[in-house]
């Protein structure tokens, strides 16, 4: 019995040991992550006036941007379902004619019709790949486009850059933070690995 | 004889437990060890002492920039304009494909071709354009919430 005891020993000792490791690693740990959430809350507020400034403008500028946008696709709409309507018709030529060779398929005069709408819808769409007046509204359409997101984008432009400065500045501070955060824990538990 | 015989049966066993109950006290515990950092998460190495921190500091900044973005919501306007336009691509297209279905059930699937050719032409007309819009939309979004911060 006395043997039996005396044999465990060693074995209650290593335990004892790993408590106090696990416990100052632990506190390590608790310690690590309270910086490093300091440090997150302090970036958030650091950069959240010049982020909400952007927004303040970007917003009103994106409406603007979007409502000139949705005036020439209109615009654009309009020309591309006029040249599309032959097409459409054609189409629709078509679906009549096939629906009632499907009802009587062996009905020939109704096969001759349906090639002759299939001709037709074929050479409609090959003209929209041509259509001039797509081309030139097509055109239209993407100068606005254009100009419109760089208005949009000379409106927000002084806003995106001061929180860009900021968040850099603020982000290289983090990072600061992080690493003094991270030394100290190394530190901490490599201390607590030479106290076995 | 007998009694000597017990004893010497007994010892081992009692010993047995004894590390056994060791042994559990020291895996309870060894299950208690360092629990990382719920959001820094550094990972350490036990086997030697040697301690390693392994962090990514973009990671974690781009995880603030999210959160932020997400308090800044209702940002995008709603793609009204480009959604009309595939709504109409979608109903066109699904015509086109009624006229394949029934030319197949009359013994015309030689239809089918020019039929998705002609289709295809119909409904990508204002693709580039919905394409555009599209990248358009999303730039600003982006410079907007400030999601891609160097």
């Amino acid at each position: 019995m006395l043997v039996a005891v005396l044999m465990s020993l060693p074995l209650l000792s290593a335990s004892a040991t790993t408590i106090t490791q696990t416990a100052k690693i632990k506190i390590a740990n608790a310690a690590y992550a309270k910086t490093i959430a300091k440090a997150k809350a302090d970036f958030r507020l650091a950069i959240k006036p010049s982020r909400d400034a952007v927004v303040a403008v970007g917003k009103p500028a994106e409406r603007v941007r979007r409502a000139k946008v949705k005036v020439a696709l209109a615009a654009f709409n309009s020309v591309v379902v006029t040249a599309k309507a032959p097409s459409i018709a054609a189409e629709k030529a078509y679906k009549a004619v096939i629906l009632k060779l499907v009802a009587d398929p062996k009905n020939a005069n109704l096969k001759v019709q349906s090639k002759a709408a299939l001709l037709s819808l074929k050479n409609a769409t090959a003209a929209l790949k041509v259509d001039a007046k797509i081309k030139v509204a097509r055109t239209v359409f993407a100068k606005v486009r254009t100009k419109a997101m760089a208005a949009f984008k000379a409106t927000i432009a002084k806003a995106v850059k001061a929180r860009h400065l900021v968040q850099v500045r603020e982000i290289a501070k983090f990072k600061v933070k992080k690493t003094k955060a991270q030394i100290n824990l190394k530190a901490a538990i490599k201390a607590a690995y030479a106290n076995k | 004889m007998t009694s000597k015989r017990i004893k010497i049966s007994v010892l081992p066993a009692v010993g047995a437990l004894m590390l056994a109950a060791a042994a559990f006290g020291s895996s309870a515990f060894a299950t208690d060890t360092a629990t990382p950092a719920p959001s820094a998460s550094p990972t350490t190495s036990s086997d030697d002492g040697d301690v390693t921190v392994a962090t990514n500091d973009e990671i974690d900044v781009q995880a603030i920039l999210g959160d932020l973005q997400d308090e800044n919501v209702d940002v995008q306007e709603n793609d009204d304009e480009v959604d009309a336009v595939s709504n109409e691509n979608a109903s066109e297209q699904a015509s086109f494909d009624e006229d394949i279905s029934a030319a197949n059930q009359s013994g015309n699937s030689e239809d089918s071709v020019e039929l998705a050719e002609s289709a295809s032409i119909v409904t990508s007309l204002t693709a580039p354009e919905v394409d555009a819009m599209t990248a358009d939309d999303t730039e600003a979004h982006v410079l907007i919430t400030g999601t891609s911060s160097k």
